[in-house]
């Protein structure tokens, strides 16, 4: 592949990534608030506060 | 609209995308502006990016003044969450466009080319208000973030009217012109897709804000 041809198909690529990562990053995040929501409940409920 | 319904719209967009790079490739002319290269076919996605991006920016502001007029956070979490998804597509425009123009102008950046500055400045006016608006999450700063985003609204059609209302030296008009012929089908599938995959993004960060505000809400009673 010629430098030109890299830098397009990069750009082309990113293209794509971009949005898939986003996706991702954001997605794992929500994850991992929402396993700290559960905790948070757990913990108030083992300490005797209603849900 | 609940998670899985969001979640279908964004594969639904990315399969139109997929579908659209299929016309592209195959059936697309790679001639624009009388010069025939490869690189002439970033534009299908180049202008639905920035389109999409752009509108976003218009419900970013609409939401911004909803939260000011009611001040229910959700307003203020689609605003943040609409830049933020707008913030990466112009991006994608000006990146897109930058690689563009390396190979057609032999030229990375024109700073006389106004659309390429108006664009520009819109990319830092809105990086302003992401760093401004994480600087606390308190109701002070959501406030003065949204009259933010509504002021700087205003440099989105100043962009997007560019080409029309002043003589560019480099970036013509796209549409509308005998020089350029665009596959429909590849366009519209585009323009279709991004327009799915937008509000799926916007959505998850929405929900962001709306975990992150729950767990708050929770820590505090603690």
């Amino acid at each position: 592949m010629t430098g030109p041809e890299l830098v397009l198909a990069a750009t082309f690529a990113a293209i794509w990534l971009l949005p898939i990562g986003l996706t991702i990053a954001w997605e794992r995040r929500n994850r991992g608030l929402r396993a700290s929501i559960e905790r948070a409940r757990a913990e108030r409920a083992r300490q005797g506060h209603p849900r | 609209m609940n998670w899985i319904a969001w979640r279908s719209l964004g594969a639904a967009g990315l399969l139109a995308v997929l579908a659209s790079t299929f016309f592209v490739a195959t059936a697309a002319s790679r001639s624009f502006y009388g010069i025939d290269h490869p690189v002439n076919l970033i534009f299908y996605y180049h202008v639905a990016v920035a389109w999409v991006g752009f509108a976003g920016l218009l419900l970013a502001a609409l939401a911004s003044g909803a939260y000011l007029a009611t001040r229910a956070p959700g307003y203020s979490w689609l605003a943040e969450a609409c830049i933020a998804v707008s913030f990466a597509f112009i991006t994608l425009t000006l990146a897109t466009g930058s690689v563009w123009a390396r190979f057609i102008w032999n030229s990375w950046w024109e700073w006389s080319d106004l659309r390429l500055v108006t664009a520009l400045v819109v990319w830092f006016i809105y990086a302003a208000y992401l760093v401004f608006r994480h600087q606390a999450q308190d109701g002070a700063v959501h406030a003065k973030a949204a009259v933010f985003s509504l002021v700087a609204f205003v440099s989105v059609p100043i962009t997007v009217a560019s080409t029309r209302l002043w003589q560019s030296p480099f970036h013509g008009t796209s549409l509308g012109t005998d020089s350029v012929s665009i596959h429909g089908l590849a366009f519209a599938l585009s323009l279709i897709g991004t327009g799915l995959v937008y509000p799926y993004l916007v959505a998850t960060r929405w929900r962001t804000h709306r975990l992150a505000d729950e767990l708050e809400a929770i820590e505090a009673q603690a």
